[in-house]
């Protein structure tokens, strides 16, 4: 069974007409904008009510619901949205309906603009209950009526540009033709017809034409200018519009303003064919001539040298769409060009000659795509700077209105130039010159070219032969770089004109060609030579003796056999080489030439070869004096200097100053023996005397002084081994003209030898002192002296000697001298003394330290009692152990291992003083050494001053030395008691020393180091030695007092230490 | 012997028998101790002077004795931290300075139960040395 939802739904059946009271006004057919107004009624025949009744109407289409319009029983029902609910799909619920009563609905639809002609329009009522199944009314059918409408305001026909109608077209350019049919009736329109021709002046784009944008020419299977009337849309539905779009290209060329029209006719088959209103679009053209076709250029446009023509050439080509009307053409030219007359031509064709041109030029009416060509040419004028731009401007003018101007330019290159004929060297005078002679030039330069030569140095090409070189220009001197003249600048089409002026170099080889060259060298015009001027030299060669001559290399007096250095210089003089120079020498017979250097020797010449002016050559000659030589005659040497092309030149004379002379200084004379003698010993002395000088002597006499002491021995004297007769019983060499040596030539020795015999009667000790004397050439006297010779003699007291039968008296010799002793040895300098015991800190023996102890023990006597403050420690086994491990572990060093004695030696109780100092400064001890020990187990600390002490503990230390009293303690019970006693008068002194003692000083230490125990002599011996080594460094400063206590080292007081702790622990 | 005695030594028996049974019942359970942390391979820490400011991160040997020493006048818990940090400082010097100022501060204790959770020779050096200093 249908339910009322499923009634009325799209393609479902219309429901049977169960009810015919479904009343519809119009009855027949409608039109649009029409109402429909329908009423229906219904009764509930039954005999019960009918409950959750609901009524729904459909909506047909093409109808269109009329709002407000739904009414039951003539009252109105609420709209839901802007529509009713008896159109809704479950209807309008309207109540129970009691049995015979009847309802009434209506509602009224009002006919859609556009609807079908002839379409059929069905309207039907449905009524349902919860009891009954949906019944429906009868079926009312309404027929429409309406029709299309083309002809309108939205029909229309339009041509454009792209740029839109209101700019024109340009001849060339593209136009749309738009044709719009709009259907403005209620129905459609059928087989819609469209002519539009193509508009005059242009010509259709193939297949460019668009229905609505789609291709169009597809479906007309021709092209769209040759169908007359197609059919744009078969059907055109009410309000709907269809386009017809097409592209023509218009004319080219066209005149300005030609008017392009297009029209069209719409015709279908509803309407009879009408014609819409015609478009139209204006065609704008005009002349042209921007664009690259038209220029106006210069050539060459570069290079261009003075003298030659540029072409100037215009081209006007009328890149527009029309015709340029009176076109003309003005030409400026530069001043550096001048127009050449006849030179213009339009097209190749020359223009007239006329008398006053005139450099506007008529170049007629120029048609769309047409071009005129214009040449004419310029002469470029010199003189013109290098680099110089030549501007040719032109304007080119048109009808109406058009103008355009143009510039280019061509670009001059202009050089000077220098021509060989105008620019050259010219020499002054004649060609004959001497050395010092003055030499002069001209030169001539002209730049010939047409642009001036800058930055023109003139470089001149000199012969070494020239000196003093100089330039004029005119009268004027210029400034010389090197060989290189400054010219500046040259302007073209002038002139230069230099002088140049130099002196012949002296000396200077004969026949010698002197040449002076030049060059110019600008930057534009590069090198330009100049040629050169040319001399010839008129030279000699000449020596003189003032710069020619022979020197000695050494000012000095020699002796024979010596080698004598001269020094030969020669000079040339002259002008020209000297060939051939050759030295002859004149030696002295007491010399003779041994060496030469420098130059070639020829028996007595030198060959020197050849030198030039004003060169100088050197020897060095070596001359050899011979033994042979006087003191009275000086060697000479005379020279000649002799070359080619010369005359002989005596040089003067050199003389070598000589001298020579014997010497006997040197000699020796000793005795054998030699230091002493005994008395009654025989002597022998010999003297060696030489003749060291380099001189004969022509008579040496050799004499000795005869001495009491000593008694010569007959026939005993010889020189050189040969006897010589005695005088007498005296030796010769005593006598008074002595021994007399003749001819003794330098170098030749001479060994004289006596004997004599000591006295006898000579005291022990006394010294011989023999010298000779040496006499030669008269006038020279030497001494030489033996070495002194003591005399030993030996005392005796005895004059029984064994073997003799009687006495004797005055015995002599060594035999009988016993019973001194000597000295071991002549260089023993002391007695060895038996080696002593090491005192070597390191070797230092328990019981040597011991050794040094004090036998005391430390207590003071009975009388001192009254002062004395005695101390305990009391060690338990534990404690003791402890300590002493502890002492063994903190050997550091230095005296820093005795400051961990005080704290481990501190007492545990002093006199009868308070025991809160004690223990105050105990702590403060052992918090200060604690913190050391612990610092010093670092590697390489270096024990700082705070380490040490502080304000705090030096105040403690201060009390407890002033707060001890003199008594002896209470404590006396324990393992190991160590005891020790101090003066209380030296503690409060130490105390009152401390107060002003600055901190981290030896002195805090040395007062605690009175509190040690002293009882036994190893403890008395390590207080006493560790008070003294505190004690020492009282008054250093804490510098020192570190140092001590980190480096020096104590190894006596180490050991007393070891004792005391080996001590302790055996007591314990 | 009264009613009253009576009853005493039937409670007193009871509580007898009531003990007897806890104490040799099955389900009694030992007293468990707290366990020592287990004994630990002893790391070098120089990251202690941190704590004191970030000044003090970077300090030489002997620096770092001195800080410890300078610690030890101060009195509160954060010192006390401190010092048991430098106890792991890689210098034996400067653990044996903290170990001997905590000491002085009465916190042996510490001490030994830092050495006893990292044993080794350096723990017995520490501990044999702050038994000379003593």
């Amino acid at each position: 069974m249908r339910t009322l939802t499923d009634v009325f739904a799209p393609g479902t059946p219309t429901l049977p007409e169960g009810l015919r009271t479904l009343v519809v006004s119009p009855e027949r057919e409608l039109e649009p904008g029409m109402t429909v107004r329908a009423t229906f009624t219904f009764r509930n025949q039954g005999g019960a009510p009918a409950t959750g009744v609901r009524v729904r109407f459909n909506l047909p289409e093409g109808l269109v619901y009329l709002v407000g319009s739904g009414k039951l029983d003539e009252e109105a029902l609420d709209d839901e949205q802007g529509s009713s609910p008896l159109l809704a799909r479950a209807g309008a619920q309207i109540g129970d309906v009691a049995p015979g009563e009847e309802r009434r609905i209506d509602i009224a639809y009002s006919v859609a603009g556009a609807i079908e002609n002839g379409s059929t329009v069905e309207l039907q009522a449905a009524v349902a209950a919860f009891e009954l199944a949906p019944v429906g009314s009868n079926v009312v059918r309404l027929v429409a009526h309406s029709r299309p409408a083309l002809e309108n305001a939205l029909t229309n026909v339009a041509i454009e540009t792209r740029h839109g109608a209101s700019g024109g077209a340009a001849p060339g350019g593209e136009a749309n033709v738009t044709v719009r049919v709009h259907n403005a009736g209620e129905s459609s329109a059928h087989d819609v017809v469209v002519v539009a021709p193509i508009p005059e002046h242009t010509s259709y784009v193939p297949n460019s034409a668009r229905v609505n944008g789609r291709e169009f020419e597809r479906e007309l299977l021709a092209s769209f200018d040759r169908v007359h009337a197609p059919i744009v849309a078969p059907s055109l539905p009410a309000s709907a519009t269809v386009t017809l779009q097409y592209r023509v290209r218009v004319d080219d060329p066209l005149a300005d303003g030609t008017s392009i029209v297009a029209r069209a006719q719409i015709a279908s088959q509803e309407t009879a064919a009408f014609a819409i209103d015609a478009a139209s679009l204006t065609v704008r053209a005009q002349a042209d001539f921007e664009d690259d076709r038209t220029s106006v250029t210069v050539e060459p446009e570069y290079d261009v040298t003075p003298g030659s023509h540029i072409v100037v050439r215009a081209v006007a080509f009328n890149a527009g769409t029309t015709t340029a009307e009176s076109v003309s053409l003005t030409l400026e030219f530069p001043d550096h060009v001048m127009p050449v007359r006849g030179s213009f031509r339009i097209d190749g064709q020359p223009l007239r000659e006329r008398k006053k041109e005139s450099l506007t030029f008529d170049l007629g009416a120029i048609g769309a795509r047409e071009g005129v060509e214009f040449v004419a040419e310029g002469a470029v004028l010199s003189p013109i700077a290098d680099g110089t731009s030549l501007p040719v401007r032109a304007k080119l003018t048109w009808a109406p209105e058009g103008e355009r101007n143009f510039e280019c330019s061509a670009v001059v290159r202009s050089q000077p130039r220098f021509s060989a004929r105008h620019n050259r060297i010219v020499r002054v005078g004649g060609s004959s010159v001497q050395p010092s002679d003055e030499c002069e030039a001209t030169i001539l330069l002209s730049n010939d070219g047409s642009a001036p030569a800058t930055d023109a140095r003139l470089h001149l090409l000199l012969d070494p032969a020239l000196d003093e070189v100089r330039v004029f220009d005119k009268t004027v001197r210029l400034q010389m770089d090197r060989d290189e003249v400054d010219l500046g600048k040259i302007d073209p089409y002038t002139s230069r004109r230099l002088t140049v002026r130099a002196r012949v170099r002296t000396p200077y080889a004969n026949r010698s060609d002197i040449r002076l060259g030049g060059s110019m060298h600008a930057r534009e015009a590069g090198e330009v030579v100049l040629g050169e001027a040319n001399w010839r030299v008129e030279s000699h060669p000449a020596f003189s003796a003032e710069t020619s001559q022979l020197q000695l290399v050494q000012d000095d007096v020699f002796r024979p056999n010596q080698l004598v250095e001269v020094h030969v210089r020669l000079r040339n003089e002259g002008t020209d080489i000297a060939n051939n120079v050759r030295l002859r020498l004149y030696v002295s017979p007491e010399a003779r030439l041994e060496s030469v250097e420098g130059a070639t020797r020829e028996r007595s010449a030198l060959l020197f070869g050849e030198v030039r002016p004003g060169g100088t050559v050197e020897a060095k000659l070596g001359i050899r004096l011979l033994r042979s030589l006087a003191k009275a005659y000086p060697v000479t040497i005379e020279t000649v200097l002799t070359a080619d092309a010369m005359l002989p030149v005596q040089l003067t004379r050199l003389t070598i100053v000589t001298t020579a002379e014997p010497n006997f200084s040197v000699g020796t004379l000793h005795s054998e023996p030699a230091d002493v003698a005994d008395a009654g010993d025989e002597v022998e002395f010999v003297l060696h005397v030489r003749n060291g000088g380099d001189g004969p002597a022509r008579r040496v006499k050799i004499s000795v002084d005869s001495l009491d002491e000593l008694i010569y021995v007959p026939n005993s004297t010889t020189v050189n081994e040969l006897p010589v007769r005695d005088i007498g019983a005296q030796s010769p060499l005593t006598s008074e003209q002595g021994i007399m040596l003749s001819d003794v030539d330098p170098g030749v020795e001479a060994a004289i030898a006596w004997r004599e015999v000591v006295h006898n009667g000579l005291a022990s000790g006394e010294t011989l002192v023999r010298t000779a004397r040496v006499s030669y050439d008269g006038e020279r006297l030497d001494e030489i002296a033996a070495p002194e010779l003591k005399v030993r003699c030996s005392p005796v007291f005895a004059n029984a000697i064994a073997g003799l039968p009687f006495g004797l008296d005055g015995m002599l010799g060594p035999a009988f001298a016993g019973g001194q002793r000597a000295l071991p040895d002549v260089n023993d300098r002391f007695v060895q003394l038996p080696p002593a015991m090491p005192v070597a800190r390191g070797e230092t023996s328990v019981t040597s330290v011991l050794s040094l102890g004090s036998s005391g023990n430390g207590h003071a006597g009975d009388d001192d009692e009254a002062h004395v403050v005695e101390t305990v420690a009391v060690f338990d086994r534990d404690r003791l152990d402890r300590t002493l491990k502890f002492l063994s572990e903190a050997r550091f060093g230095g005296l820093t291992s005795h400051m961990f004695a005080l704290r481990a030696f501190y007492p545990d109780e002093a006199g009868s003083s308070n025991e809160a100092a004690l223990e105050e400064v105990r702590d403060a001890l052992r918090e200060t050494l604690d913190r050391l020990f612990i610092k010093l187990r670092l590697p390489n600390y270096v024990i700082a001053p705070r380490d040490l002490e502080n304000a705090g503990t030096r105040a403690g230390i201060v009390t407890l030395l002033n707060s001890l009293q003199p008594g002896q303690p209470a404590l006396s019970s324990g393992a190991t008691m160590l005891r020790g006693a101090c003066d209380a008068g030296e503690l409060r002194a130490l105390a009152a020393r401390l107060e002003d003692a600055p901190l981290a000083t030896a002195l805090p230490w040395a007062a605690l180091a009175r509190l040690m125990p002293s009882e036994s002599d190893a403890e008395v011996n390590y207080r006493r030695m560790l008070i003294t080594s505190l004690d020492d460094l009282a008054n250093v400063d804490e510098t020192a007092f570190i140092d001590a206590l980190q480096r020096r080292p104590y190894p006596v007081l180490d050991a007393a230490l070891n004792v005391v702790c080996a001590q302790i622990s055996t007591r314990a | 012997m009264n009613a009253l005695v009576i009853v005493l030594l039937i409670i007193i028996a009871i509580a007898i028998c009531v003990g007897l049974y806890a104490w040799l019942s099955p389900e009694r359970k030992e007293i468990e101790l707290p366990e020592p942390p287990p004994n630990e391979p002893w790391k070098p820490d120089t990251a202690w002077t941190a704590q004191a400011g970030e000044e003090f991160a970077t300090l030489s040997e002997a620096a770092r004795c001195d800080l410890v020493f300078a610690v030890a006048d101060l009195h509160d818990e954060r010192a006390d931290g401190l010092l048991v940090h430098a106890l792991d400082d890689p210098s034996e010097a400067v653990a044996l300075a903290a170990a001997h100022v905590l000491e002085k501060r009465g916190a042996s204790e510490r001490v030994r139960a830092h050495v006893k959770r990292h044993p080794g020779a350096r723990a017995e050096r520490i501990e044999e040395t702050l038994s000379l200093l003593q």
